[in-house]
């Protein structure tokens, strides 16, 4: 008796006031509509909470990279810390792909969506990842270094998978290498009231990695404003923005 | 300058064919929310696909172009096809070419200083249904509606900092179409003051594939991503 009461209490709260808890038997988060304002909150201007130019797993750790793919990218760490980024094909303004965009200098990205699709918009010479919603891979696209992406909301997680990503674009700004293979899956969500925006990935590229690996970054939203760049012109007037130039009001160092 | 790459926008070798009219699923006459695909005039470089108007699929496309005629960073009130976003009191347009987004910021006016950008500053109201965009701040290459018969694409001329560029764009009441009215005027240089039309036809599903332009020795070789079916 004491069961029957505890099973149809539970039911009844469940029903009336905890449907979101786990085992209440409700539909489950990706089956169930996500607010409109809990969506909209991904909206905005962000940047990365705390600078790096290393993309670690969830623990803090090195990924596995595969022991010789391991060398190029602690060659590439050593070489780009002495001032040497020939290797890096950013340098010559070719577009950066994710995450590394998204840690990139610590600049600023956009995001905007609608029912059909959602742009990332980079600060960084204006990049654009689009991701068409509701679409599916065709796995017949060639490369691009956003690679092929498709979107779909699980909730209020935005859900971005990707593949078919230029071989010669790096996972983080200290140019940790991946192959053609890379499947690699987002979920952008917000947190903390909408203060800070979380993006989850979870990596798999068995010929780079040895086992599938997961990260977390964080961003804060950022009050201010995307400012145009243009990283050719950048190059060839030998200027660089600072961080805090990187607003609406501009300040140009020249080097000579 | 071997090796840099320019981001631009390069074409597919065809046009897409032409596809029977989708509608703005909002009553909303302010609500411009969506792809908006150029029809008039018709854009010689469009390099979209979706599935209003047919499938691209195929390899990377790299092609050898002209130094002085592509991959130059387009202007804000030149003629693309556009994404529309609106959050608040800020307008966003992402548009298929190599610019990418301008944004508008409504209720606002232009500040003292303002740096010169390819997007130019802009600044927008409403006027009933009929949003208002007030331009100013230009620099660069500005793309006209006529197409180069050389070049197969629009023209281009530049900019001055003085120009000034109102335009007016107007949902139609079906909500297949938007109308977009420029008004480009500089009084400092004397230039004759034109107005130009172009309209736009919805198209929620076109998709702009990624491209870029790379400079090999003295020519542009530009690239771009296979548009997936």
């Amino acid at each position: 008796m004491k069961r029957i009461v505890a099973v149809l209490l539970r039911a009844g709260l469940c029903a009336s006031l905890f449907a979101s808890i786990p085992g209440c038997g409700m539909k489950n988060q990706s089956e169930t509509a996500a607010e409109p304002d809990a969506r909209a909150t991904l909206d905005g201007v962000w940047r990365i909470a705390q600078t790096s130019d290393r993309l670690l797993t969830t623990d803090g750790s090195m990924p596995p990279l595969l022991p010789e793919l391991r060398q190029v990218y602690e060659q590439r760490i050593a070489t780009r810390h002495a001032g040497d980024r020939s290797w890096d094909p950013a340098s010559h303004c070719r577009p950066l792909g994710e995450p590394r965009a998204m840690l990139e200098l610590a600049w600023p990205f956009e995001f905007l969506h609608s029912d059909d699709r959602a742009d990332i918009l980079y600060q960084w010479n204006r990049l654009d990842h689009v991701i068409p919603m509701a679409a599916k891979h065709t796995r017949s696209a060639g490369n691009s270094y956003f690679g092929e992406s498709v979107g779909h909301w699980d909730g209020e997680t935005l859900v971005i998978e990707v593949i078919n990503v230029r071989a010669d674009s790096m996972l983080d700004p200290s140019g940790m290498p991946h192959s053609a293979s890379l499947h690699l899956i987002e979920r952008l969500r917000t947190i903390n009231g909408g203060r800070n925006l979380e993006v989850s990935l979870h990596v798999s590229d068995p010929a780079t990695f040895s086992s599938e690996w997961d990260a977390r970054l964080i961003f804060d939203r950022d009050p201010g404003r995307i400012v145009e760049d243009d990283c050719v012109e950048r190059l060839q007037l030998n200027e660089y923005y600072t961080l805090d130039n990187a607003r609406e009001t501009v300040a140009i160092d020249r080097h000579t | 300058m071997t090796g840099v790459v320019l981001t631009g926008w390069l074409a597919a070798p065809q046009t897409a064919p032409t596809a029977a009219s989708a509608r703005h699923p909002s009553p909303d006459p302010r609500d411009l929310t969506g792809t908006w695909r150029l029809v008039e005039p018709a854009d010689p470089a469009d390099g979209l696909a979706g599935p209003e108007d047919g499938r691209r699929p195929g390899a990377r496309v790299a092609t050898r172009i002209d130094l002085n005629h592509v991959c130059w960073i387009a202007s804000g009130v030149a003629p693309a096809t556009t994404t529309i976003y609106q959050r608040g009191s800020q307008v966003t347009m992402v548009k298929a070419d190599s610019l990418r987004a301008r944004r508008i910021y409504l209720g606002e006016s232009h500040p003292q200083k303002v740096a010169l950008t390819h997007a130019g500053h802009s600044v927008g109201r409403w006027d009933g249904n009929t949003l208002v965009i007030d331009t100013i701040a230009l620099k660069g290459a500005l793309e006209t509606d006529d197409v180069n018969a050389d070049t197969g694409r629009f023209s281009v001329i530049m900019s001055t900092p003085t120009l000034h560029v109102v335009e007016r764009l107007t949902k139609s009441d079906d909500g297949a179409k938007l109308r977009q009215e420029m008004h480009f005027d500089d009084r400092t240089t004397g230039m004759q003051a034109y107005t130009i039309t172009r309209n736009y036809q919805y198209a929620p599903r076109a998709y702009t594939p990624e491209a870029e332009c790379e400079l090999d020795g003295d020519a542009l070789v530009a690239t771009q991503a296979a548009v997936p079916p």
